[in-house]
């Protein structure tokens, strides 16, 4: 028994969090420049699973990735020294004895604790998004087309393609070229209940938990190469997004609480000096 | 602090022990995975592959004879080694050629005057080859006729009616502009295609030796001419990325690329300003726009984009555009490397004669 609370006190220590903090400023210092010199490497991070990644891009070019391997190591180090750290303290502020006599305080005290809980949220919400997630690229439609979303009765229906093209004069490069667009997508479920929307660049919609971006379409500019119509979509589903919203949702909450702290200790303090 | 590199190292060991054991699987049956940038291969049992095109759609490589794998639509599987293939765009069709493979090609884009290999021509005259159109708008009626094995495209337009038709499509373009590795190592990637990877070995081997070649001798060279790539339109100006293969050449062969810092795909429209302010301390322009295109000469040139008129390569320095046989030289991929480096160092090839490119007349 002893070995593992000696090596849990170990795992609780500040001085690990320093250890690890500093390590991941190297690592991502790192990381940065070899990045941006490999980007082919890392880019398809965006369509595929972290697993699918790590067992493909990943693995096989471990000169180049090596550092985000040890990036995943050391934020794994950081979530479990801060959840040791956490219990340790969340076990001693509900240690039973005499009620503390500021009974404020001590609740305001959970502040540093709720935002450290919130930290590991979000970091796990992430990687469910990123090993369980949907990410289905590359759906390509013409007008009139349909495709069922992954693992849904829904069917979602292209319908047509809208442009605002720039009407002005002034930015000639503007010309011919459109300010916004509207794809119209048609989703019928099971029940035949039939809903419309559109979809834009930089402009997502959602549907049954589904997110779908619109990737690339024609036709996206008037005169020239006259081009198929289609549409290219992204269908994902990331899991982890309540999980996410409920850890920004704590980690502001413990903001507020940390903030309510401070400004309340301030308060007593100027009141002491005053007094004294 | 010994400690804490000590649990590092024992957490790193247990972390990659991890990342193996839940991949293993995987990783025992994906004996070789390559990333050529946008594009991957990954080798399989029995001489399959999976591949990645420009566009992150994963195909199905499967030699003859063997069970495709369950699941996967007809569409995204590909019989190896292939028999008819459908190819748009001169230079990855040039890239056949390194292959010995031009037998293969049963459809290209364009007319027969636009194609400058021989085979290809000579294919079109007598049928062997057809043209199916341009890259953009293609007889999908020929193409049916045709029953390629696969197609080659940028167009991701055309994969739902090819679907339709159950031929698979490769997309050959990627979001960005292919850099030097990528334009080296494409040859890797359709090798598999027809079955001749030891070929390309051989290609990549030629080319990266011209490389060396050039690079060692580039590295006398006394100054470094300023150079950029890009076209000058009436509204709009196009540069090639500062990580697409010609730039990356550009500075290899003894030049110096003044649109290192920008990136993004082939032909990149950038603001007119940016163009002006760098293109005013060019020595060196290349563009794609040649008498072919309509544009005979630089006074032609800055006629079309007057603002650009008094930058240093049309006003005193040198224009070169590329002739037609450059777009479909990707098996002489060594002698490209050679023909620029003799442009910007001439001094230092003497003895390179120029036969893809030509200098853009003053008037």
């Amino acid at each position: 028994m002893k070995p593992v609370v000696s090596a849990w006190n170990w795992l609780a220590r500040p001085s690990l969090t320093f250890h690890l903090l500093l390590g991941l400023v190297a690592d991502l210092l790192a990381g940065y420049f070899i990045f941006r010199a490999h980007l082919q490497l890392f880019g398809p991070l965006n369509r595929l699973s972290l697993l699918d990644w790590i067992v493909t891009y990943g693995i096989h070019n471990l000169d180049t990735t090596w550092w985000f391997f040890l990036f995943l190591l050391l934020l794994a180090g950081l979530v479990l020294n801060t959840l040791a750290c956490t219990i340790n303290r969340l076990a001693a502020w509900v240690r039973p004895g005499r009620p503390p006599a500021d009974r404020l305080g001590h609740w305001l005290a959970l502040a540093p604790h709720l935002m450290h809980i919130a930290f590991i949220i979000i970091l796990v919400s992430h990687l469910v998004n990123y090993v369980v997630g949907v990410n289905d690229q590359n759906n390509i439609l013409r007008q009139g087309d349909s495709l069922r979303l992954p693992g849904s009765a829904t069917q979602l229906r292209l319908e047509r393609v809208e442009n605002d093209f720039y009407a002005g004069e002034r930015l000639k490069f503007y010309q011919n070229r459109p300010l916004s667009q509207r794809v119209w997508l048609t989703f019928s479920q099971a029940d035949g209940q039939r809903t419309v929307k559109a979809v834009g660049i930089n402009s997502p919609i959602w549907q049954e938990g589904f997110s779908i971006h619109l990737k690339s379409y024609a036709p996206d500019h008037q005169g020239g190469m006259k081009r198929t119509p289609f549409v290219n979509l992204i269908i994902r589903k990331d899991p982890g997004i309540r999980l996410f919203a409920a850890g920004t949702a704590l980690f502001v909450v413990g903001l507020l609480v940390y903030l309510v702290q401070v400004l309340r200790n301030g308060t007593r303090k100027d009141h002491r000096e005053m007094t004294a | 602090m010994k400690q804490s590199i000590r649990l590092a190292g024992v957490g790193l060991a247990l972390c990659l022990a991890l990342v193996a054991l839940a991949s293993g699987p995987a990783l025992a049956a994906a004996p070789g995975f390559q990333a050529i940038g946008e594009f991957s291969l990954r080798g399989l049992e029995g001489g399959r592959y999976e591949i990645t095109d420009g566009l992150g759609r994963v195909l199905h490589l499967v030699p003859r004879g063997m069970e495709p794998p369950p699941g996967v639509p007809r569409h995204e599987i590909i019989p190896i080694p292939v028999k008819r293939v459908v190819m748009t765009g001169g230079r990855d069709v040039s890239m056949l050629l390194a292959l010995d493979s031009i037998a293969v090609l049963v459809g290209v884009d364009g007319k027969t005057a636009d194609w400058k290999i021989g085979q290809v021509r000579d294919g079109l005259k007598d049928g062997r080859i057809v043209n199916v159109g341009r890259s953009h708008s293609l007889d999908y009626e020929l193409l049916a006729a045709l029953k390629p094995d696969v197609l080659f495209t940028w167009d991701e337009a055309q994969i739902p009616f090819l679907a339709d038709l159950g031929v698979p499509v490769v997309i050959n373009y990627g979001t960005e502009a292919r850099t030097l590795d990528t334009q080296i190592n494409f040859v890797r990637f359709l090798a598999p295609f027809v079955g001749k990877e030891q070929m390309a070995e051989a290609y990549v081997a030629r080319v990266k030796a011209a490389l060396d070649r050039v690079a060692q001798r580039a590295k006398n060279a006394p100054s470094r001419p300023k150079v950029i790539w890009g076209d000058v339109w009436e509204k709009r100006v196009m540069v090639e990325p500062g990580q697409s293969w010609a730039a990356q050449l550009v500075d290899l062969a003894g030049g110096d690329y003044l649109f290192k810092d920008v990136r993004g795909s082939s032909c990149l429209e950038i603001s007119l300003e940016r163009f002006y302010s760098t293109a005013k301390q060019a020595d060196v322009m290349f563009t794609y726009r040649s008498p072919e295109s309509g544009m005979a000469s630089k006074v032609e040139l800055a006629r079309t984009n007057p603002a650009l008129g008094d930058t240093k390569p049309l006003a005193s320095g040198r224009v070169f555009f590329p002739l037609p046989e450059y777009n479909q030289s990707g098996h002489r991929m060594d002698e490209v490397i050679e023909e620029i480096a003799a442009i910007l160092q001439p001094q230092l090839f003497p003895e390179r004669k120029i036969t893809l490119f030509h200098a853009l007349p003053e008037k």
